[in-house]
């Protein structure tokens, strides 16, 4: 109601996502800086911004099912990579030489939401391994998986090009205009990162507005209930096998539509990227920027992603630094991201999420502590 | 939609109608508006007028088909809900008479209030006022029917006289069908000398007495309302209702004031989610009895002290402004430069989040009536930049004899006499107040009657007062007043008052009648008293433990050497402890929480002759 906006007259405008004008005008602020910034910022920041969309709609999909469903997957690495070769083969070229590589050359349109249908669907096969094992096991289990699907990968070489060499990525169709030379629409001119950090946003935006449904649906209440005890949620009448197998779905359907967009700003990707460590950067991800929430990943990813270019930044503009530390910008970016990860575990394990959300209440229970 | 200076001037114009009239042209004109609004499981749900006066008429008819005829009486036992002024207004539209007990009313009570108003139908809440009733029924051959809003654990009940609320509105509906035009009928014959409500007053001593507040009585309060103290200013007000509607305050709030500035009336949760409730209704203006404005005042002191050190530092800065702007404001105005600047800086160091915690954030008129409030905790309200007056008045007049008003405040007062109101001291000190809102009498107590009304139609309120300058003072209820062995006349409730600004205290009794000295029972606020054992490390089990625990006594007997130095009357001398939670049910307290006084006299005389041994 005007003027109260703590009063609610139904339920609807309780769960709404925008319940205010004050959440309407941060949403407004937040979407313009982030247009804006497409278009003023160089080629380098736009690539580091990309990636930093790309990674948050994968970090969403492990959010899902680790943060809202409690079900740990160290698997998630994975599941990007059958994205990223789905929209690889669907979307890429085929090559005689040095190795057959397959490839159908099909519209952005088809190959992207395909990436994430075929993860969603691979997702769905090892599902079932959730349901019988739990904790660790999962975890352990997990990791298991990687192994396997990295092996697999590396011998699938009509697909990934094999270890070593990789093979180009998806092209660059989107409804029959190719982009790769950059894009004329009258006068204004964008280049190929600037198109495909606005339609990583514009994927951003739809998929983070389903990760928040789900949060607020019958679904994320099953999830949270499976989380918090599976046993419990199960007397309550919570179907253990069907949400568990739902929650592995959607979260390998947006890490695979992210791997299919991820990789497309290099260009070219190699089976060796597919580690262990790749599946573990989401999880660090997800632990500094907070578990089970929508803003989480986007804090994560936004750190993560934009931390090489400020490292970056720092070094070519301090005589000091570079004489201090003998250390490569990858390196140091390294050392900082474990540093951050043990503090975040051992001082705010809620993330960066978790600083926003005590700083807010700090504000919100003023003059009073609580 | 209308504003609120065209409602006045056609109040002013027109005059006021009775309520069952009001609503009905209310849902003519807007039928649109939101009438109510009832919190369940955390959403609002709203009802318009149009809805509501439909339903009255349904009742009505329901009422008519059960045997309800003109002056029969009908009586509604429940907490606020929008079933509760639904009945009332169906009730007084047929020309019958509302009674209204109170939620916490034991079985005994029940009895005595239905048997002595006759009452022909009851509408009861739930399970626990339908078990009171039955529990009794057989003594009360009138009662025909009971309705019951909520029927959880009810259906099983095997008795021909239940009947559900939505039952009972679904005979209604049928019968309107058959003469569409009987409600509207009834009302355009109410004459103004018929008795709309009968309202019990809880009386402190000897059994309730009804009194007959008529249709006239509501009219003229209705009428004064543009230049009432207490009304609100604001379009669209939205109103809480909380406090008991079978209280005068609290039906005067939402059905006279409430209808007649068209606003919508917000019913909260229950009794334990009012203060949340309240913070998100942000009501227009707050009618406040002093017990919630003192558990308002020590809920922020304790909440305060358990803040951060940078916090408090704020709140303490925001305090010393606040102490400012409320001096200033009542020595030089409400518009002096000075206090608005204070005023402004308090606001954004914490006072601004404070209301909008409180739910004071968009009132424009804040009251407290009922009982006396210590003047430091409306000074407390005032500093938060609160515009919060003391009034005064009775069951009798209708609730209408002084206040405080903008521009006219003197802390310690009750204000200046409400337009329209005469008002003088009889030689002994005795307010006597004489005007149209002035009752008709007490039901089947002609000699009760004669008591307090002359032929002149003054009506002795039983208060002593005194005049400081153009404002009334209040001395005390006329037989509560003290003589002490010394011959001293001592106001007991001012002194009470003045100890219970403690936030650690919750009810004070001073004693002192043919006595050497003044001394007091205690009974501590308990969540306050334990948070602070807490903070001490003083280990405690029951409230009877912790009363009785010495540093308590300690932290009570300095509360009251500070309350002492406040106050020129004379100070209090020794204190006991009073070791139960005082109780409506077991007869310590009336149902508006007023304690009485010869009952815990009698209960705790070993105390109290201890203390003079």
């Amino acid at each position: 109601m005007r003027g109260r906006p703590d009063l609610f007259t139904s339920y609807r405008n309780e769960t709404a996502i925008l319940k205010n004008n004050t959440h309407r005008f941060i949403a407004l602020i937040i979407a313009t800086s982030l247009i804006t910034l497409g278009f003023i910022a160089d080629d380098y920041w736009i690539l580091l911004l990309s990636a930093s969309v790309f990674l948050t709609i994968a970090t969403w999909g492990l959010n899902i099912v680790s943060g809202m469903a409690g079900q740990i997957s160290l698997a998630h690495g994975f599941f990007v990579a059958v994205g990223t070769y789905t929209a690889a083969v669907v979307g890429g070229f085929s090559t005689e030489f040095p190795n057959k590589i397959i490839g159908y050359e099909l519209d952005m349109i088809i190959w992207l939401p395909l990436a994430g249908i075929v993860a969603a669907g691979v997702g769905l096969i090892i599902a079932p391994l959730a349901v019988r094992l739990k904790g660790l096991n999962l975890a352990l289990v997990s990791i298991g998986i990687v192994y396997i699907g990295s092996y697999i990968l590396s011998n699938l070489k009509t697909i990934t090009g094999g270890a070593g060499l990789g093979r180009k990525t998806a092209g660059y169709t989107l409804l029959g205009i190719n982009f790769k030379d950059g894009l004329e629409i009258g006068s204004l001119i964008l280049t190929k990162s600037q198109v495909l950090y606005f339609i990583g946003l514009l994927v951003a935006l739809l998929l983070g507005i389903g990760v928040k449904n789900l949060l607020r649906s019958k679904i994320g209440r099953a999830y949270a209930a499976i989380r918090d005890r599976d046993i419990a949620a199960e007397a309550i009448g919570i179907n253990l096998a069907r949400f568990k197998a739902s929650a592995f779905a959607l979260s390998s359907f947006y890490a695979g539509v992210a791997g299919a967009l991820m990789f497309s700003t290099i260009g070219a990707v190699d089976v060796e990227r597919f580690g262990l460590l790749f599946s573990v950067t989401f999880i660090a991800i997800v632990v500094i920027g907070g578990v089970g929430t929508v803003m989480g990943p986007i804090f994560g990813s936004i750190f993560f992603g934009l931390m090489p270019g400020i490292i970056k930044f720092v070094i070519d503009h301090s005589e000091f630094v570079r004489e201090v530390i003998p250390l490569n910008a990858a390196q140091i970016e390294r050392i900082i991201f474990g540093l951050f990860i043990v503090g975040f575990l051992m001082f705010e394990p809620r993330g960066l999420w978790g600083i926003w959300f005590r700083l807010r209440n700090y504000f919100k229970a003023w003059p009073f502590s609580y | 939609m209308i504003s609120m200076n065209e409602i006045f001037n056609e109040i002013t114009a027109n005059g006021g109608a009775t309520p069952s009239r009001k609503v009905r042209e209310i849902a003519e004109r807007f039928p649109e508006k939101i009438a109510f609004r009832n919190k369940e499981f955390g959403i609002w749900h709203e009802v318009t007028y149009e809805d509501f006066w439909n339903q009255t008429q349904f009742i009505g008819h329901a009422l008519k088909y059960y045997g309800v005829d003109v002056k029969d009486k009908v009586a509604i036992h429940s907490e606020n809900r929008p079933e509760w002024i639904i009945a009332d207004i169906a009730i007084q539209a047929i020309q019958s008479i509302t009674v209204g007990l109170y939620p916490t009313n034991p079985p005994s009570e029940v009895k005595y209030l239905l048997g002595h108003s006759e009452s022909k139908i009851l509408f009861a809440e739930d399970q626990e006022q339908v078990d009171k009733v039955l529990e009794v029924i057989e003594d009360l051959p009138n009662l025909s029917k009971i309705v019951y809003f909520e029927s959880r654990g009810i259906t099983k009940y095997d008795n021909e006289k239940l009947i559900s609320w939505d039952e009972f509105i679904k005979t209604g509906k049928e019968e309107y069908q058959k003469d569409p035009e009987f409600v509207t009928r009834m009302q355009d014959n109410i004459k103004s000398e018929d008795t709309a409500m009968m309202i019990y007053t809880s009386g402190t001593t000897g059994p309730p007495k009804g009194s007959m507040l008529t249709h006239g009585n509501l009219e003229w309060v209705a009428t004064q309302i543009p230049e009432l103290s207490f009304t609100t200013g604001t379009d669209n007000p939205q109103f809480i209702s909380y406090l008991p509607l079978c209280h005068v305050l609290g039906r005067l709030l939402d059905i006279i004031i409430g209808f007649h500035a068209m606003g919508t009336i917000n019913f909260a949760e229950s009794i334990d989610t009012v203060q949340s409730d309240l913070a998100e209704v942000q009501p227009s203006a707050f009618p406040a009895v002093p017990r919630i404005l003192e558990r308002m005042h020590a809920g922020a002191m304790v909440k305060m002290k358990d803040a951060s050190r940078l916090k408090q530092i704020f709140f303490s800065v925001a305090s010393k402004l606040g102490d400012i702007t409320a001096r200033r404001r009542l020595e030089i105005g409400e518009g002096d430069l000075i206090a608005k600047v204070t005023n402004f800086f308090a606001q954004i160091l914490g006072f601004r989040a404070l209301r909008k915690k409180l739910g004071l954030l968009n009132v424009d008129n804040a009251l407290s009536g009922a009982a006396p409030i210590a003047p430091e905790i409306l000074r407390f309200f005032m500093s938060l930049g609160v515009p919060i007056y003391e009034g005064y008045g009775m069951t009798e007049n209708s609730a209408i004899a002084t206040g405080n008003r903008p521009g006219k405040v003197k802390l310690g007062t009750v204000g200046v006499p409400q337009p329209g109101v005469e008002l003088k001291l009889a030689d002994d000190g005795e307010i006597l107040v004489r005007h149209p809102g002035v009752f008709k009498g007490y039901f089947k107590n002609e000699e009760a009657t004669k008591e307090v009304i002359d032929s002149d139609g003054w009506l002795y309120t039983g208060d002593v007062g005194e005049f400081d300058g153009e404002f009334l003072k209040i001395v005390d209820r006329k037989k509560d007043i003290i003589i002490t062995k010394g011959g001293k006349n001592v106001s007991p409730s001012e002194i009470e008052n003045n100890v219970k600004t403690s936030p650690y205290i919750r009810e004070a009794v001073v004693i002192g009648d043919d006595r050497k000295f003044i001394s007091v029972l205690i009974g501590i606020e308990f969540d306050i008293v334990a948070n602070w054992a807490l903070r001490k490390n003083i280990p405690y089990t029951t409230y009877r433990n912790l009363s009785e625990n010495e540093d308590v006594q300690e932290l009570i007997w300095n509360e009251i050497k500070k309350a002492n130095e406040r106050t020129s009357s004379l100070s209090i001398r020794k204190f006991r402890m009073i070791t139960k939670e005082l109780d409506h049910e077991d007869g310590d307290m009336t149902a508006t929480q007023k304690v009485k006084r010869n009952v815990l006299m009698e209960k705790f005389s070993d105390l109290i002759e201890d203390m003079y041994k």
